[in-house]
């Protein structure tokens, strides 16, 4: 069966809305990822509803101007991320004064051998929550949603300029956090194999 | 500058396709599908015009191939002769995103929305026989005003809110919510805003609906709306439907002990299911009844005449049951990524799976025989045959729908190092009875990319210079770490993907020791390779699926992909074979020629056994839903490979054959990469 485009299946569902649940089973798990690494498990189900209840609701506002519909599920999701903002940054101060006691948290560790994990965690955490809110979401929606800057621009409504300098500062300032706070921490690529 | 990403990426790392990740997305799909059943046909608001109706079919049946969107013109024409039109409390369409902070957002009371009862599908076993049905609605049966039995009524109030009558609407009491609340908790809740909060939304919708309506038009709402429980994905909403389902009788015909229990699922529908937890349900019962003599609803000696009573549920044929939810939670997984979902909702297929249904049956005993408790780990098994992936039994010893074997992603320890085993026969031409390694401790350094990386065997024990084979047989993962660094990780993720490992995999140096999240059908899907003489089938539980109008869509089959030459394969049998014969593996000797390997992790939490036949390949895991309980015993020659024993003994069937010598045998040479030995 010939794939249908998201906006072919979008534009659909205005029509017939069961269309809509194709949308859902192709995105779904990228977007629950999304959230369980920003807001936690304990409310990324809720927040995933709440990113899919929306779209569903606005769906007509889809303009396809990108291939996929994930870069505009995003950016809903940034906005349920707003609203919960403060909340937010609790967490990662949290997570972090939790994560220099030697807690896991809910983050798996991986196998003893990654670099320093946890001091490293420590101080992202640290940094994130310092972070104005703008270049945070533009900056986690790069690193953990693997979004270009284009489709950061298209998901945050931003002109694609601003989100290349809100990502050049953001990673400028964890950087420097990094290097303050940490200085063995190796800031290269992990090596190739 | 980059690296920040990267950074961030490896460590803020969140598990993937693990438990909680796969219950939370089946529950917040089925809100949003509540919310996609929920919305009316959409008035014509958008922008640009719309497409005349024919035109927007033609295009339908364009992207999506003639036979399924005629049977969808078709069912669209059934479905407007059997509506069934209930009041229900429905999102206001035309709310600005931003207004839903503050109370603008509210949704409007008493729109009426047309709910339509769907089809099921039916779930078939390889063999014709029915394992169970899909259908994503709700059976409910609307009973009118005067069809509701006082004592109905009576046991309700007295249950769940006393004061119903005559107390407020709203209560802060967060356990007990009086039932205004709960009636727009069953009928609204699920698309309530996270940010607006549900205490608030619930309260301000209960004060309007309670200006708005008589109590007795919200306790008869409530009593046709609340979810009773569900069997088999299909819930039962309303207690006239919860009656038909556990007692085969209407409600108005029901005795006082049977109508007590009813009236009390409500508040936690699968904790005390009748058929899953009688005791609870039990209980459970027992309390609704002094609630009524509390009431003064009925005597204290009818209430102990009715407590001595039993439960006496028998479920109606009318409601089917499926034998084997998880599979069939799996079936329709796989068809949701196959066929489109409004022909999935629409119902009425009947889906053809692979199961055979005497492995399967094979396959639950041998779990249960050997983590039969509550208390024991999880216990889960996958099956292929390896001629065309069709997988013949999934299975795990829990009774939920959740389906361990495809579904739960563990580590699979050192069952992974086959991967490296076939990386260095395939991509370097290297025999592993010829290629020897040093088996020591490898102390944090050793790879020098890696600082904090160390390696030691499940045992702790060292075998000094001994061969690829030898190191595959006694399971010394020093060896593999090494002839991983050797052989480059990405050369073995590599080889994992090709041969059915379908995890994201990162190349990390552990990696090949089998600190990978992977689902034991997976592991099946990859030992099926080598059962299959190097052919790589995707796997599938569906063979075909018939639609409603009598057209086929056949899915059973797949072509496969050579992986590797038979040669190659037959020398990784010999090495396998080792691991059952005289290896960690014996456990799993059914006095057959059979291969495998045994996975264990560092702590205990997972243990594995994969192996196969050239008829039959199996993997077993054993492990405990919480990924940090260790196991006693945990190795997989221990746990997991009994089980894969007494499947593998009945599921052969007769079968007993040698490996077939291949017509042209492949011999390599010895491989020689830095940490290499000479032969001892």
């Amino acid at each position: 069966m010939a794939a249908e485009s998201d906006y072919e299946l979008i534009r659909e569902s205005v029509a017939v809305p069961a269309r809509f649940a194709a949308v859902f089973d192709r995105h779904s798990r990228s977007v629950y990822r999304y959230l369980r690494r920003r807001v936690g498990h304990e409310l990324a189900a809720d927040a995933t509803g709440e990113v899919f209840t929306r779209a569903f609701r606005h769906r007509a506002r889809f303009d396809g101007r990108a291939e996929s519909a994930l870069p505009w599920l995003l950016g809903i999701a940034t906005n349920v991320v707003r609203m919960n903002r403060r909340a937010e940054e609790r967490r990662l101060r949290a997570y972090a004064r939790a994560a220099d006691r030697g807690a896991g948290g809910e983050l798996t560790d991986e196998i003893d051998a990654r670099v320093d994990a946890q001091a490293l965690r420590t101080v992202l955490s640290v940094a994130l929550a310092a972070l104005p809110s703008r270049q945070r979401d533009v900056l986690l929606l790069r690193a953990w949603a693997d979004l270009s800057a284009a489709e950061i621009a298209d998901a945050l409504s931003l002109p694609p300029g601003t989100v290349r300098s809100d990502l050049h500062r953001a990673r400028q300032f964890v950087a420097a956090r990094l290097g303050a706070e940490a200085p063995e921490v190796m800031l290269e690529k992990e090596p190739n194999l | 500058m980059t690296s920040v990403d990267h950074l961030l990426a490896a460590s803020f790392r969140v598990p993937e396709n693990d438990a909680t990740e796969n219950a939370d997305l089946i529950t917040v799909r089925a809100v949003i599908n509540s919310a996609i059943e929920s919305a009316p046909p959409r008035r014509r608001r958008h922008r640009g015009p719309r497409p005349p109706r024919a035109q927007s079919e033609r295009h339908l049946r364009a992207l999506r191939g003639g036979r399924i969107v005629s049977w969808l013109a078709v069912s669209a024409g059934v479905v407007v002769s059997v509506v069934v039109v209930i009041v229900a409390l429905s999102v206001h369409h035309s709310v600005p995103a931003r207004s839903a902070v503050g109370g603008a957002g509210a949704p409007t009371i008493g729109q009426v929305v047309p709910r339509v009862p769907k089809a099921l599908s039916e779930v078939l076993a390889a063999d014709g026989s029915v394992l169970g049905y899909i259908g994503l609605g709700a059976t409910r049966t609307v009973l009118a005003q005067r069809a509701i039995p006082r004592l109905v009524r009576e046991a309700t109030v007295a249950a769940e809110d006393p004061v119903f009558w005559t107390g407020p609407a709203v209560t802060s009491d967060p356990e007990r919510p009086t039932l205004t609340m709960r009636l727009v908790r069953e009928l609204y809740l699920p698309s309530v805003s996270l940010a607006e909060g549900r205490k608030g939304m619930e309260a301000r919708l209960a004060r309007k609906l309670s200006a708005l309506r008589s109590r007795t038009w919200i306790l008869d709402q409530y009593l046709n709306d609340a979810t009773y429980g569900s069997l088999d994905g299909k819930t039962m909403t309303g207690i006239e439907a919860a009656s038909q389902m556990f007692f085969d009788e209407p409600v108005s015909r029901l005795d006082l002990a049977q109508v007590a229990l009813l009236v009390g699922l409500p508040d936690a529908p699968a904790l005390t299911d009748p058929l899953r937890a009688p005791a609870a349900a039990l209980q459970r019962r027992d309390g609704v009844l002094s609630a009524m003599v509390a009431t003064g609803s009925i005597t204290a000696a009818a209430a102990s005449s009715a407590e001595r009573a039993g439960l006496h549920v028998h479920p109606d044929a009318a409601y089917p049951v499926s034998k084997d939810p998880a599979v069939v939670a799996y079936v329709a997984q796989q068809l949701r990524a196959q066929i489109p979902a409004g022909v999935i909702a629409a119902g009425g297929l009947t889906i053809r799976t692979t199961i055979e249904p005497r492995d399967q049956l094979e396959a639950l005993a041998s779990l249960r025989a050997h983590e039969g408790t509550a208390r024991d780990p999880v216990a889960a098994l996958a099956s292929i045959n390896p001629s065309n992936g069709h997988i013949v039994a999934i299975a795990d010893n829990r009774p939920q729908a959740f389906n361990y074997a495809t579904n739960a992603a563990r580590e699979p320890g050192s069952a992974f190092t086959v991967f490296a085993l076939m990386t260095v026969i395939h991509d370097q031409d290297g025999n592993p009875a010829n290629t020897f390694y040093s088996s020591h401790f490898l102390a944090p350094g050793w790879w020098p990319a890696y600082p904090t990386y160390s390696v030691h065997t499940a045992e702790d024990s060292y075998q000094g210079d001994i061969s690829i084979t030898k190191a595959t047989i006694l399971s010394d993962n020093t060896v593999f770490a090494q002839l991983a660094q050797d052989l480059g990780m990405p050369k073995v993720t590599a080889t994992a993907h090709a041969m059915g490992i379908t995890s994201p995999l990162t190349n990390y140096p552990s990696e090949v020791l089998g600190a990978v999240a992977v689902s034991t059908l997976q592991m099946a899907d990859a030992y099926a390779t080598l059962a299959s003489g190097g052919i790589h089938h995707p796997p599938t539980a569906i063979s075909k699926v018939v639609f409603p109008d009598g057209s086929v869509v056949n899915l059973g089959d797949q072509p496969g992909t050579r992986v590797f030459s038979y040669g190659q394969v037959y020398a990784a049998d010999k090495v396998l074979e080792g691991v059952i014969t005289e290896g960690t593996g014996t456990a799993a000797d059914y006095g057959c020629p059979a291969a495998g390997k045994t996975g264990t992790t560092s702590d205990f939490s997972d243990a594995y056994f994969d192996g196969y036949t050239s008829k039959l390949a199996t993997a077993v895991w054993v492990g405990y839903p919480k990924e940090t309980l260790s196991m006693a015993d945990g190795f997989g020659g221990t746990l997991a490979a009994p089980i894969w024993h007494d499947y593998m003994e009945q599921a052969a069937d007769g079968f007993c054959s040698d490996f077939t010598y291949p017509t042209a045998p492949w011999s390599g040479h010895a491989y020689h990469g830095a940490h290499t030995v000479r032969k001892p």
